[in-house]
């Protein structure tokens, strides 16, 4: 089984590497990559939820896009990860998630801690019409204007303390765009999930209407039906971003469902840039998809929107800032800061990135969250705050592209 | 949130930067009368508009400790639209960055996500360069924002001086314009603060004839603050008149690969 796996995947790494030379030798072909390294040292959580750990990630990342100069594109897109844990196996390998269909991906575990695995990210061809874009196969999809997090980005959004966010991972996809004015753009989608309830079917409409960029989304994700919507304009020198969307609960009260009958996720964000150079976004947050009782947090954890990565956060309301100031033109100091407004915690990271070269950067990190600790209830540690339950970690990650 | 790093939040500057270069750099008119110089600046904004150009520019940032290019790809339509992708380091391929009237994108490929610009953000200066956006953003209304004057005439030269009128919202309290006569395009332009003492130079050199229109190819940019400090622009190839136009600087061409 693992044998016949392995050549199919290494069939597909190979026809994706060499397909675009086959096809057309006259085309325009990019290859570049990636190595990445994510080192993490973390204190053990609050009420034992966890012991102290490390842990080093590298992740060595080709890509391929072939450019026909015409109408057609092709990427593929391989990724290696090599995840070693003390103690072996606290952090898992990330597995291909709900919106995967095809099994794409091999891991292997060996000894003293160390797990690997490697995966086809993207693959993936895209015909470009003078009107309209077809993409079929496995692709980045984004969605939303909101910057730290977008409650439109609904397909595979990162957290919004998430570390590892230079690559979106790819889905299994068909998405046609077509443009009727200047911005004017109507889309239609589905992402093949997991499972046949993990598909997704949208329609998306984006548009500039008097300097203010307009988005709508509707549709079934992963069988809720949802609709949403969302607008980015400026207020003077602001920025100014708002966006909603709304869920019909799936499986509620169902184990692994939905919490809910009716989600809405929506959120508020504002830009500024001081005449120092301090940039600051700000947003606000409501998550339809947590709970106000920190001692629902648990159920929030095996609910089907956090399973899917739909949030990444347990309680309903927050606030979320980001900042950045430049100290010299190599060296930028940002900072997030994550506020569980309603049960007072919140998560602190500040953050050096410096550039090493012109194409390599170093960040150093710290998170620092703060909150009521669990206490122990019958024996088993009973969250009484979010970040409370977290304990204090720091690393670098280094990365270099080519 | 990493992805919204220094280095994306910088990229807003590019367009205002590239299409500043072209206004001061390029795009002298063909004949001028040396004493009409407001004429002078007005003809350089009326030619421009209506000029479409593609270039493949480098840029080189250089200091006593640290050295960083940049190679990107661009498209423009006046001063108002432009679209720029940057080509290298790979760390930056494919991020792109769309100006339309007044209105700033950026595109992170790697993540599929388009940033929509707030005014505020369009300040500082881009990648560690020495060029600061805010005169640039400004460099279409140079001619509203400043009262020019000739300072001297030589042989092969005017010295046109531009003192920044008092409602004015502008960084620079003096610019001074060295233009060569034959060919007619600057030589030096100097930036002075509202002091009135001299704190950066643009040097204009290799000046070539591209599609009848005499073009300096390399632009550096000195800050006199910063001793051993440079930003040097290069175009590797420029073409005018090419055939885009206002439709296609929208988002779907910034999203493209």
């Amino acid at each position: 089984m693992i044998a016949r796996l392995s050549s199919t995947f290494l069939m597909v790494l190979l026809l994706a590497f060499t397909l675009p030379a086959l096809v057309d030798a006259e085309g325009r072909w990019q290859k570049s990559g990636s190595l990445r390294s994510l080192n993490l040292s973390s204190d053990s959580y609050p009420g034992d939820l966890a012991p102290s750990f490390n842990l080093s990630s590298t992740y060595l990342r080709l890509e391929s896009l072939w450019d026909s100069g015409s109408h057609w594109q092709i990427e593929a897109v391989s990724d290696y990860q090599l995840l070693g844990t003390d103690p072996d196996g606290i952090v898992p390998l990330p597995k291909d998630g709900v919106n995967r269909h095809f099994d794409l991906d091999h891991s292997w575990h060996h000894q003293s801690g160390w797990d690997s695995r490697l995966q086809i990210d993207r693959i993936n061809a895209t015909w470009t019409g003078r009107k309209a874009d077809l993409t079929l196969g496995r692709q980045a999809v984004g969605f939303g204007r909101i910057a730290i997090f977008s409650p439109l980005d609904i397909i595979a959004p990162f957290a919004p303390d998430a570390l590892d966010t230079d690559f979106r991972p790819g889905v299994d996809a068909l998405r046609l765009n077509t443009y009727y004015s200047l911005d004017g753009q109507l889309g239609a989608m589905a992402v093949l999930g997991d499972v046949d309830r993990h598909n997704s079917y949208l329609v998306t409409w984006v548009d500039n209407w008097a300097g203010i960029d307009l988005l709508a989304i509707g549709g079934s994700l992963r069988k809720r039906p949802m609709i949403g919507f969302g607008g980015a304009g400026d207020l003077g020198p602001l920025g100014l971003k708002a966006e909603m969307a709304i869920y019909e609960g799936e499986r509620v009260d169902q184990p692994g469902g939905d919490l809910h009958e009716h989600m809405v996720i929506s959120a508020v964000e504002l830009w500024y840039r001081f005449d120092n150079g301090l940039t600051l976004i700000t947003e606000y947050l409501h998550n339809g998809a947590g709970e106000n009782d920190p001692a629902k947090y648990s159920q929030v954890l095996f609910s089907a929107p956090y399973e899917e990565g739909l949030t990444s956060l347990l309680g309903r309301h927050y606030l979320l800032t980001t900042t950045n100031y430049e100290l010299h033109p190599l060296v930028a100091l940002n900072g997030l800061l994550i506020w569980n407004i309603q049960d007072d915690s919140w998560l602190l990271r500040p953050t050096l990135d410096v550039s090493l070269a012109d194409s390599v950067s170093l960040e150093l990190f710290w998170t620092y969250p703060e909150g009521d600790s669990p206490k122990k209830r019958f024996f088993f540690p009973e969250a009484r705050s979010e970040f409370g339950s977290y304990g204090q970690s720091g690393g670098l990650f280094v990365k270099w592209f080519f | 949130m990493s992805w919204i790093t220094v280095n994306s939040l910088k990229m807003l500057a590019l367009p205002l930067l590239l299409s500043g270069m072209l206004t001061f750099g390029c795009l002298l008119p063909p004949q001028v009368h040396a004493l009409d110089i407001k004429a002078l600046i007005r003809y350089v904004e009326q030619q421009y508009h209506g000029t479409s150009s593609y270039a493949l520019t480098t840029m080189q940032m250089h200091t006593a400790n640290w050295e960083r290019t940049l190679d990107m790809e661009s498209w423009a339509l006046g001063q108002d639209y432009f679209l720029v992708r940057i080509q290298k380091p790979a760390k930056e391929r494919g991020v792109a960055t769309l100006k339309r009237d007044r209105e700033v994108w950026n595109y992170l490929p790697k993540i599929d996500r388009t940033i929509k610009v707030p005014p505020s953000m369009m300040g500082g200066s881009w990648m560690g360069s020495h060029i600061t956006n805010d005169d640039l953003v400004k460099a279409s209304h140079i001619e509203e924002d400043y009262i020019f004057s000739l300072l001297e005439e030589g042989p092969e030269y005017w010295l046109v001086e531009g003192i920044a009128r008092p409602t004015a919202a502008v960084v620079w309290g003096k610019i001074v314009y060295r233009v060569r006569k034959q060919p007619k395009v600057p030589e030096q332009i100097d930036y002075y603060d509202e002091d009135q003492i001299l704190v950066r130079s643009i040097h204009f050199e290799e000046v070539r004839e591209i599609d009848g229109r005499d073009v300096p190819m390399l632009m550096t940019v000195t800050p006199l603050n910063k001793p051993g400090e440079q930003t040097i622009l290069r175009y590797n190839e420029l073409d005018f008149d090419v055939p885009i136009d206002k439709d296609f600087f929208n988002l779907r061409s910034l999203k493209k690969r």
